[in-house]
Formats: structure tokens, sequence, C-alpha cells
């Protein structure tokens, strides 16, 4: 069995079905990382990408950001790279060091850097190009990055696309793993619009440091059984209250947190805000609804 | 301009009237950290440590003590290096993989060491040992490192060990400030005995990246004044429910009080250390933790 094969496989079958499977274990704490799934650890977090209009026009700097989240009071902070002054390392310690004064954790850090990409010159641009990503999230001590497929170029096929989102992948997984830093590949449009082809990339990638960032609300079809299909591989989560596709209509976040306990899934639910009203009154009534659900079905 | 110890000590204390002292400091984010004090943060923990007796034996592995985390059905674990199999970067990347798979925070390491030396060549040597552990906290993705303060030689004075401890963790400061890892020390007696050694250390060393492990046990006598003293530099804590020696019972609720008061932001981290075998010992001084957290913490 693949490293993914195997983490899906043992996450989706529970308890009984794991310690029947021993033989086919290569050591106990992959088969302790199936039984101690029982647990569901739900920490609440927060995307600066939900504060994006105050960032954009300089109302909100990052460390206002870390600030808000004490306010908040929420976990965890996702540091969404676009709104940051540099990649200068005193600069990301400066941060590291505030978040830590203030009890706040980085749940990761998010990039913007698209994969798909038909020219292979430009492929290994990407690659480079994360890596950077790579860097800033571990000067953060932050142990996860934010990845997007991106959208198919005209008259390629998703299989091309997937392709070539692979050949970005692995090296860049590879480049993660040594800073211990895990790459998640968000469900955003594009060739990451339908689990299955997210869940065909992290397979034929096949590396302990590529996961899925879960953002709930990019599903054009069936969106509460692709998400359900994506929790065992979920290494982040992005929550809105409402989907983006086929059209606006309110999540039943609820649903959402049951299937999230059912598959023992423990990492951070951060908010990403994006709605018309004003994230000054928006963030705090969503990270309510967070928090309110993540007291209900954590077991921390 | 006060220092950049004075400051954070003098805000924390100072609390929301310190809203009043911007012009006196060097940002609006320096500002904002005093007007945050009205928000304690409480996460639990646990050291490696509380389950020495089982790691010591290979009964237990640093992985088995990470999963144990979920079990007690705490946020974070604080890994003592007693117990590593090595600093190969290839292990500290699997411990920091487990442990990010089961959304189990770090909320340091703990090393043993001593940084109260009268002869020069052995402080350097205590200088490079602590850079090395630098480097690993840098794989483990975590940022902060328990030191000891020591014990005073023989004959000599505090004003002596004061001095050769500030000797010691400032060039090993400068070196953790770049990998953005804080070097903590640990109350625990010794030149740590009295909490106004630990502040002048503090003072002495003004670096961002020495903070204090705040042991609310290690005191022979009056624990909660200075627990006190102590909270507004604190960036980790020990916990047990006795101090001493001789153990004496600690109230635990009044201790918590006093973080919240203070507005403390980080980890309250169980170190047991009772008569009772760890295994039903532990569980029950994380419950007491717990609670405490959860009736204080605004998260």
């Amino acid at each position: 069995m693949t490293y993914l094969h195997r983490r899906a496989f043992l996450q989706a079958a529970g308890l009984a079905a794991a310690s029947s499977l021993v033989a086919d274990v290569s050591s106990i704490a992959q088969l302790a990382e199936a039984t101690t799934h029982a647990q569901p650890r739900l920490l609440t977090g927060c995307c600066a990408y939900s504060y994006g209009p105050y960032l954009e026009k300089g109302k909100m700097t990052m460390e206002d950001f870390i600030l808000k989240a004490v306010e908040l009071e929420v976990v965890g902070v996702d540091m969404t790279v676009y709104w940051m002054k540099s990649k200068d390392p005193g600069y990301l310690h400066g941060l590291r060091r505030l978040a830590q004064k203030h009890g706040i954790l980085f749940s990761g850090a998010a990039c913007g850097t698209e994969m798909c990409e038909p020219n292979a010159d430009k492929r290994a641009a990407l690659v480079t190009e994360i890596g950077q990503w790579i860097d800033v999230a571990d000067l953060l001590g932050a142990p996860h990055l934010r990845v997007f497929g991106g959208e198919l170029p005209k008259g390629a096929t998703v299989a091309q696309g997937k392709d070539w989102a692979v050949e970005v992948l692995k090296p860049a997984a590879d480049y993660a793993a040594k800073k211990g830093v895990t790459l998640g590949l968000e469900s955003h449009h594009g060739i990451t619009s339908m689990a299955a082809d997210i869940i065909e990339i992290l397979h034929r990638v096949d590396s302990p440091y590529v996961g899925c960032n879960l953002d709930i609300t990019h599903f054009p079809t069936d969106p509460y059984a692709q998400i359900e299909a994506l929790i065992p591989y979920a290494t982040m989560t992005h929550i809105r209250d409402h989907f983006d596709e086929p059209k606006p209509d309110p999540i039943d976040l609820e649903r959402v947190w049951r299937m999230f306990a059912k598959g023992g899934y423990q990492g951070f639910m951060a908010a990403e805000y994006e709605s018309e009203t004003d994230p000054g009154e928006g963030v705090p009534k969503l990270i309510a609804k967070i928090k309110t659900l993540c007291k209900k079905y954590s077991s921390v | 301009m006060l220092d950049s110890i004075h400051r954070r000590g003098f805000l924390k204390v100072a609390g929301a009237a310190a809203g009043s002292l911007c012009v006196n400091l060097r940002g609006a984010s320096a500002a904002n950290e005093g007007t945050a004090s009205t928000h304690p943060r409480f996460y639990t923990s646990c050291c490696a440590y509380s389950y020495g007796d089982y790691l010591k034996s290979g009964k237990m592995s640093m992985e088995d003590f990470i999963h144990k985390a979920v079990e007690l059905d705490i946020d974070a674990v604080d890994l003592t290096t007693y117990w590593f199999k090595s600093t190969d970067p290839d292990y500290l990347l699997s411990l920091r993989r487990l442990a990010f798979k089961l959304g189990v925070l770090f909320s340091g390491i703990a090393i043993r060491n001593s940084l109260c030396y009268a002869e020069a060549g052995e402080r350097a040597q205590q200088v490079e040992e602590i850079k090395k552990w630098v480097d690993a906290t840098e794989i483990l993705g975590t940022s902060q490192i328990r030191v000891f303060g020591g014990k005073i030689p023989n004959g000599a004075s505090d004003a002596q060990g004061i001095d050769w401890v500030v000797e010691t963790l400032k060039p090993a400061c400068d070196y953790a400030a770049k990998k953005g890892v804080i070097l903590a020390i640990e109350t625990h007696h010794e030149i740590t005995e009295k909490a106004s050694n630990v502040v002048e250390i503090l003072r002495r060393v003004d670096s961002p990246y020495a903070g204090v492990t705040l042991d609310v046990a290690n005191w022979l006598e009056e624990p909660y004044g200075q627990i006190e003293t102590l909270v507004p530099y604190a960036t980790n804590t020990h916990i047990r429910d006795t101090f001493g020696p001789p153990p004496r019972p600690l109230d635990l609720d009044r201790v918590w009080k006093i973080f919240a008061k203070a507005g403390y932001k980080g980890f309250m981290t169980v170190e047991y250390e009772n008569k009772e075998d760890q295994m039903t010992g532990v569980p029950k001084l994380v419950e007491k933790v717990k609670t405490l957290c959860k009736k204080y913490s605004s998260v």
C-alpha cells in the first residue's frame, strides 16, 4: 500500500477495521494514527484573507491581524502571504515572536501559486516559487502551506492538468519534507473542482507532506459528498457559511462538523470570510459559529 | 526609552492603563500588547517528563507520548529531550509530522544544562550545547527551549552567579534570535530560587528571545508572591499541585487567578512528579489543569 492509500483507507475504515489490518501496517505509529482518530480535535482558526479588504488598503497590518485573533479568541491564524511586507527573516521572525507572545498559533501560511502549467520551464519556476513560500512557512514556524491547483488552460484536458500539477507538486513536496512543512492542495475551482481529481493528484504525488486544504465552499455538485470524500486527506480547512458554487446557498455547518468529527479530523477549522458585508462585522459572526461547533464536536 | 524587558513587564502589570503610554512606545503593536492583557489565553500541555519512568524504561517512546496527548485531550506536548533517540533531522521531522497529523501542538522542548559556570571555557561550551538544541528546535517547528539556570558554585555569591548566567545566556539568545527560538530559564531552585534573581537576569540579557519557564512548584516559601512577580515574563509554565520541598499543597485556583489577572497567553504545562504511578497520576493532574484553563481562558 502506498502512504496515502494506507492513511485514507485506515481513516475511512475506522477502529474495528484498523485492528485487523495490523499485518498490512508497516509500523505501530501508523496503526496508532488510525486508532486515535476516534478523537476529533477541531481547533479554531482564522485566515488573514478574511480581512483582505483591510489588509489590501493598509488599514490593517499582519501584526494587527495577529492581535485581532486575541480579540476574536481563536487558537490559530493562517498567514495568507499576499500582504506580507517581505520574505525577510527579520520580518517573519518578528511576526513569529509576536504570535508566540500572544499565545497565537500559526495554523499555516497560504500562497497563491497555481500549478496547472503546460510549459515545463514555467513549471520548474513554480517549484522554485513554492520553495520560497515553504521557506517563509519555515521561518514562521508554521507547519502548513496552502497551494492552488489552478485553472485549466484553454484546450487542455483535465487529465493533462493533473499531470502538470503532479509534476510541480512532487518536487515541491520533496523540498517541503526537508523542512517539515505540509503542502495543502486547496479544493478551489479549476482542476481541483472535484474531490476525485484532488484525490488522484494526492495519490500520484504520494507524500506524507502533501494533503488537501479542504475549502468546503467551492464544489460545483454534491458538496457534502465531496467534502466527506476529502476529509481523510484534509490537512487544513477553510470555512464559510455559504457556498460559492453552484449558487450562494447557505451551508449546513452542523452537518459539515458532524462529518469532520466522524472522520476523526485533527486540525484547524479556519474562517475564510468572503462577503459583501464588511469583515469587521462579518468575521466575528462567522467565528462565533465556528467556535460553537468546535466546542460541540472537538475532544480538546 | 524603556528597554524591551522593562517595557514588557511594565505593560503587562499596568494592563489596560497601558493605553495611555503610547507616546513612550516604539510602535502601535507594543501598545496593543498592553490592551490585549484583558484576554488570558491558556492552552493545556504536558511535559514528556511527566511520563519519565515509562520513557526511561523504554515502555513509552516519544511517538507514544505524542499519541498520549490525543488520549488526554490536551492541546500540546512539551518534549523533554532526555529521551530523544537522536537529534538527527529525520527523527525530529518524523516527530513534527506525527504531531501535525494528530493536531497536537508543541509548546516547546526542555534540555538539561547549567548557565552558571565560573569558568569561561565551560560557559562557552554551554553556549555551543544550547546552539545545538536551538537547531533541533527549529527543525521541530517549535519556538522555545526550557533551560536551567543552574547551581551557584560553592563559595560564590548570587551576584557572581547572575553575572555568569548573563554571560552565557546573552550569546545563546543572540543565536536563538536568528532562528526565532526563545530560551526560557526555568524557576528551579539554585540561582533561580528567588524571583528577583530571574528578573535581574532577564533585564540584563535584555533580549525578546529570553523568557521564563515559570515552574509554579519550585519554591521553598511564598510561592504565590514569586509567581505573581514572574508571570509578566513567563513564556511557558510547569504545573504541579504541590510546591516545595518539602511538598506542600499548592492552591491551583489561586495560581490561575494570578495568571489570568496578568493576561498570560501561553501553555499551562503539566509536569507531574507525584508518587502515584504516572499512568494513573498524570491524567488526574491534567483534569485539574483542563478545568482551570476552561474556567479562566478566553479561548
